[in-house]
């Protein structure tokens, strides 16, 4: 059973994706930028142009932060950094593919659905 | 030692976890569409909004206030099992004694309740919804009050004018209702991960006493298909099956006569 340290702090939905997506859930009331020197964002705007590198620090960024406990990533963004998201086996923060306007959901890209068939042989 | 009732248990036992397995993943796929649903509704929400925003505006991230504060979170409880149960959280009741200096800050409530803010209802129903006894403890009334003051206060919406479109306000309303399935979804996808761990573990020990009773079944549980028997015969590249070196052989018997009859034709 994992310790409860390693979870009540986590109250915060961090979101990487698209500007609809990342405007929709701040309208949601999920957005929080902390306060101090360093403040810190829990959400990244990606476009066409944002770079991979981009996008695989803020992963690195969210997913090491002690006070998130979900990381809705939109599925196309994650496309991009599949590999990563892959190799990502830590309970939290748990991480959600989520539609978006231009890409949505698409079930042969579901790691879920893809671990089922895997479970029953297909 | 293990014996057929016992194997007939553990059988049940797995089939009974198919079960609730494929009953998860369902509830799955019914979050993941209802997610889809208010997504997209709010997704259509927006594009309104951006057509019909007075100067030409786009209600996007030029418009986010940076001193924004998370009004919904979540809330994570653990089960001995390790199953993670997620649900929504509103953040802006925090508990009294941590933060008092926010308390001070707070508008009387009266200028509140003049200025009735639509985004309120919307809220409570979600914190009613969520129906979790492991929100901070706080008086209800404190608690309702503190939130719509809150909300009046620090409503995103406010980030994007006054005169913004109605529509902005349903994007709004659609993002929000997506939430709770989103909570549903992850911890759903939790109880999945549970799921399939126990499978496998069973799956294995299922093999293990077939083994020990000697029973060869291949079900096609452990996640490889079933060899086919026609395929068991062939060999690929190597050495050739009993089979195929019978086809040769009778193709050679045929050769040799055909040139035995040739020879004999030639004699004559």
């Amino acid at each position: 059973m994992a310790a409860p340290s390693s979870y009540k702090d986590r109250n915060f939905l961090a979101v990487i994706g698209d500007e609809d997506t990342v405007t929709g859930l701040l309208l949601a009331g999920i957005g929080h930028v902390t306060t101090g020197a360093n403040a810190t964002r829990n959400f990244l705007v990606v476009d066409p142009k944002t770079e991979v590198d981009k996008i695989e620090k803020a992963f690195d960024e969210m997913t090491s932060r002690k006070d998130i406990g979900i990381l809705l990533i939109n599925q196309h963004v994650a496309e991009r950094i599949r590999y990563k998201i892959d190799m990502y086996t830590a309970a939290f923060p748990a991480v959600l593919e989520i539609p978006s306007k231009d890409h949505p959901y698409d079930p042969e890209k579901d790691s879920v659905l893809k671990r089922v068939k895997k479970l029953f042989g297909e | 030692m293990a014996t057929q009732q016992a194997l007939d248990d553990l059988q049940d036992k797995l089939d009974n976890l198919i079960i609730s397995y494929l009953d998860l993943f369902d509830e799955y796929q019914s979050s993941r569409t209802e997610i889809s649903r208010n997504f997209s509704e709010g997704f259509l929400n927006l594009a309104q909004a951006n057509f019909n925003a007075p100067n030409r505006v786009r209600y996007g991230q030029d418009m986010y206030d940076n001193r924004m504060q998370a009004l919904r979170g979540v809330h994570i409880a653990v089960d001995e099992t390790d199953v993670t149960a997620y649900t929504l959280k509103d953040l802006t009741s925090p508990p009294k004694a941590t933060t008092p200096e926010k308390a001070d800050l707070k508008p009387p409530p009266s200028t509140d309740d003049a200025n009735p803010d639509p985004t309120k209802e919307k809220t409570s129903e979600i914190t009613t919804d969520q129906g979790d006894s492991d929100k901070p403890d706080t008086n209800s009334d404190d608690a309702e009050v503190a939130l719509k003051l809150a909300n009046s206060k620090t409503d995103p919406l406010r980030w994007f004018g006054i005169l913004r479109p109605m529509t902005l306000g349903t994007a709004q309303k659609n993002f929000v209702h997506s939430l709770p399935p989103i909570m549903k979804l992850v911890s759903t996808l939790s109880d999945i991960e549970y799921h399939e761990k126990v499978i496998r573990d069973l799956r294995q020990k299922v093999r293990g006493m077939r083994k020990e009773l000697g029973i060869k079944i291949d079900d096609g549980s452990d996640g490889e298909p079933a060899a086919m028997p026609e395929l068991d015969k062939l060999t690929i590249g190597g050495e050739k099956s009993t089979d195929e070196t019978a086809v040769d052989n009778s193709l050679e018997d045929e050769k040799q006569r055909e040139e035995e009859v040739e020879k004999a034709l030639r004699d004559e």
